[in-house]
């Protein structure tokens, strides 16, 4: 190995220009690749809600004159066939939300988010409860201590345990306002995970207000999902109303319509950036494989087998690859300090995506030199024996 | 100069596939790069009509969103400047302010003529916002205050009219018919009269619409009561409207005193007010007309792919000198100086760089239509702007000769002899 090693660094400081290009090309390709798919991932996470079932909970937005339809619409939705839970929701889902605020207790302050809906609106999210109660409609009249659902995440910053956290009563400084936790929810959020507090999520207890505007959510048995869309637009639809039923799923495809776009453009980059690094690699394989054709001779003429010389120029440009991955890393690790944590928190590097991007050249490099390894393979041991 | 082009043309048919790949790296390298760097650099503020004289006007309250973005002072001065409508309507002062705009963003259903409503973004807004932050109309005018009319943007106008003059068409809203009053005329630039836009704004109503139209408001800040903004709008906490004013150098001083009586005066309120003041236009606009940050990645990993493939082009120069060292060998020893041979691989560098630059010009012109569509819903809409397209037909010939500098120097600097040796 140490043999191989020397040989490879000899070759570098024969061809130290040729070399150092390509390094640097495969430093400066594994940082864009690294950052694409970081990005990439990043773009993927808004497509989904945690503890959302997002083909069993539908999104309905209604939006007409009638500023009092909000119990009728909801009476409807409940009685199509397989529905599980039905409730008006305070906020569109993705698009609107309450602002954060923070929440105090046992002695801790943690940040949250929050939704506010009728008392079904935990289960129509198709969030589940782990301990405690669910809330009811009649809660939204409380005026002392509002009963109110935390996540389990919520109940472990504030209290270290769910179970601990049912009956506990913590507090908004901001709004001044105490709350009674009455039951603890296990996964859930209303903003996708991109957001590094998005599993803090309080859920209250509202009634809808006379507007134009509501929006529901529904949760829909498997039975009943197929014809749903369909129904509750049949219930709901009134002459000069809008009616929009789909699948959480697609609200969140609706809503972040950059996803495709940038994933597409990101794998242009990658691409671009890989087959740029493929044609470097053939190109230095085959100038190596060419210059020492007399060097290949000698070492067959003296024993070297045919795998013997592919294995030489392969772990050569396996070497080459790493060092260039080496100061890709540094390279990605300083760009990450100097602008992705300040520009974009959420896109912070992860380790895994840099192993990614390292596995993706170390088989790119590979597939690029095994034809001029190949190729050095061929040459007879006779080739020594001539002159340059 | 045509015995030279013919002369760079037939060097580089030689090596076809390599020339192929110089040329094709590096355009593909320069397009990426100045698309994302168009991308930052068109992301500027649309100016207002008079920057030093334009308020909004701001009331620092108890954290709200603020406590879940704790280290961005930039997202705090937004939320600062969403006022509740009762706050805004208190604190817009016409003894003390030349002109005063109030807006608010919503999303409404709406369709023109018969066809079926859809969720559009809106925007309400008073008429002199128009003049304030100096909108050019395509088709019409601004509308009437409180008059039964609307303004579309030039995209709306496209998606329902096919981009033709819309004025006087009807749009419907519920059960109600709203006359076109005017097309806004596209501009490339960021419209600063608000932020947290999620979608850009097709339908302007005016202001007074807002009651009437009752659409669901999607504050910056917590709320006590999520429905009281509908029962009881007087008390409601809702922050979702900015008010902007233009004051004059001498009733700055006043204005700031009645919004401090006004903290003063409503100490009681939760979330509690803090204070007060009139945030200059300067101050928001560098807030507000930064790019998303993701841009500024994209910026970067733009400029390292050309930084690849202009090392690319280092070493596809490198073995197209090699394979012509037979004919550098007999220019030098036909008796052609070093400083001839490396001005010679430099201008054939050049050429390449020049077809490169072409060509990126031309990818550029179908990628910036081409990322409008994929990436939509942003705060503007990229062109391909002058400053692109020479960006394009200079960094061609500038990176190839620089990628070349170093290979044609080496090759220069070879005896005849070792470079006819090296065929």
């Amino acid at each position: 190995m140490s043999g191989a090693l020397k040989r490879v660094l000899g070759a570098m400081r024969h061809n130290s220009a040729a070399f150092a290009f390509l390094i640097a090309q495969i430093a400066f390709g594994s940082a864009v690749v690294t950052y694409a798919l970081v990005l990439a991932v990043l773009f993927e996470r808004q497509r989904g809600l945690a503890g959302v079932d997002l083909d069993a909970t539908f999104s309905i937005a209604v939006e007409g004159d009638d500023l009092a339809a909000a119990p009728r619409d909801l009476a409807a939705l409940q009685r199509l066939p397989g529905v599980r839970a039905a409730a008006w929701s305070a906020r569109a889902p993705i698009v609107q939300r309450l602002g954060g605020d923070f929440l105090t207790g046992n002695g801790r302050k943690v940040p949250t988010w929050s939704a506010y809906g009728t008392g079904a609106l935990a289960a129509a999210s198709g969030f589940q409860l782990v301990a405690g109660r669910a809330l009811a409609d009649d809660d939204a009249s409380a005026n002392a201590v509002r009963p109110i659902l935390i996540t389990a995440a919520l109940a472990r910053a504030l209290f270290d345990s769910s179970t601990a956290a049912v009956g506990q009563v913590v507090e908004s400084p901001a709004l001044g306002l105490r709350y009674r936790i009455v039951g603890v929810l296990g996964e859930a959020s209303v903003v996708p995970s991109t957001d590094p507090n998005s599993a803090n999520l309080t859920v209250h207890a509202a009634l809808p207000p006379p507007a134009r505007h509501a929006e529901y959510l529904v949760n829909v048995g498997p039975e009943g999902r197929a014809g749903f869309a369909r129904a509750a637009s049949a219930a709901l639809r009134r002459p000069e109303r809008f009616v929009r039923v789909e699948p959480i799923r697609d609200t969140l495809i609706r809503e972040f319509p950059q996803r495709n776009g940038t994933l597409f453009i990101f794998a242009v980059m990658i691409t671009l950036v890989l087959g740029v690094v493929l044609l470097g690699v053939t190109g230095m394989s085959s100038f190596l494989v060419a210059e020492r054709l007399r060097e290949i001779g000698v070492r067959r003429a003296l024993g070297a087998r045919r795998v013997d010389i592919r294995i030489w120029f392969l772990f050569e440009n396996f070497a080459v690859t790493t060092l260039g991955l080496a100061i890709g890393a540094a390279l990605t690790w300083l760009l990450n300090r100097t602008l992705v944590t300040r520009a974009l928190p959420a896109a912070a590097l992860d380790i895994r995506y840099l192993l990614l991007a390292m596995i993706l050249f170390w088989v790119t490099g590979l597939l690029a030199a095994s034809r001029p390894a190949a190729r050095a393979a061929r040459v007879a041991p006779a080739v020594a024996s001539r002159t340059a | 100069m045509l015995p030279a082009l013919r002369q760079i043309t037939r060097g580089l048919r030689r090596n076809r596939g390599l020339t192929a790949v110089m040329v094709l790296g590096l355009a593909a390298g320069i397009t990426l790069w100045q698309l994302s760097s168009l991308t930052v650099r068109q992301q500027v503020a649309a100016p207002p009509r008079d920057p030093p004289s334009l308020f909004a006007v701001g009331l620092v309250r108890q954290p709200g969103v603020k406590a879940t973005l704790p280290d961005q002072p930039a997202i705090h001065l937004l939320v600062d400047t969403l006022l509740s409508p009762r706050d805004a309507a208190a604190l817009a002062l016409p003894a003390l302010a030349s002109r005063i705009g109030m807006t608010a963003a919503a999303r409404l259903a709406a369709a023109p003529g018969q066809r079926d409503p859809e969720d559009v973004q809106a925007r309400f807004l008073n008429r002199s916002l128009f003049e304030m932050f100096a909108r050019t109309f395509r088709y019409g005018g601004p509308f009437v205050d409180g008059a039964a009319e609307v303004v579309l943007d030039d995209r709306q106008n496209r998606e329902w009219f096919g981009g033709r003059d819309s004025v006087g068409e009807t749009v419907r809203i519920g059960g109600r018919r709203f006359r076109i009053a005017g097309v806004l005329a596209l501009e490339p630039r960021i419209l600063t009269w608000d932020t947290f836009i999620q979608r850009p704004e097709g339908l302007l109503l005016p202001m007074e619409w807002l009651g009437p139209l009752r659409p669901w408001p999607n504050p910056a800040g917590p709320s006590d009561d999520v429905g009281r903004i509908f029962r009881d709008p007087a008390s409601a906490e809702d922050t979702y409207v900015r008010l902007w004013v233009e004051v004059p150098q001498e009733a700055r001083e006043p204005y700031q005193r009645a919004l401090d009586a006004y903290v003063a005066a409503n100490g009681q309120r939760r979330p509690a007010i803090l204070s007060a003041r009139l945030v200059p236009h300067p101050e928001w606009d560098a807030a507000t007309s930064r790019p998303e940050g993701i841009y500024a990645i994209f910026r970067a990993m733009g400029i390292l792919i050309l930084a690849g493939c202009a090392l690319n082009l280092v070493r596809i120069a490198m073995v197209l000198f090699a394979a012509g060292s037979l004919e550098l060998g007999i220019r030098r020893a036909m008796g052609e100086s070093r400083r001839q041979v490396l001005g010679r691989q430099l201008r054939d560098a050049a050429a390449v760089g020049a077809v490169a630059g072409v060509i990126g010009l031309f990818l550029l012109a179908a990628s910036v239509p081409l990322f409008n569509s994929l990436i939509p819903w942003r705060p503007v809409t990229f062109l391909l702007d002058a400053r692109a397209a020479m960006a394009c037909l200079g960094a061609g010939p500038a990176v190839a000769v620089l990628a070349a500098l170093y290979p044609a120097w080496r090759f220069s600097r070879l005896a005849p002899a070792t470079l006819l040796r090296r065929q």
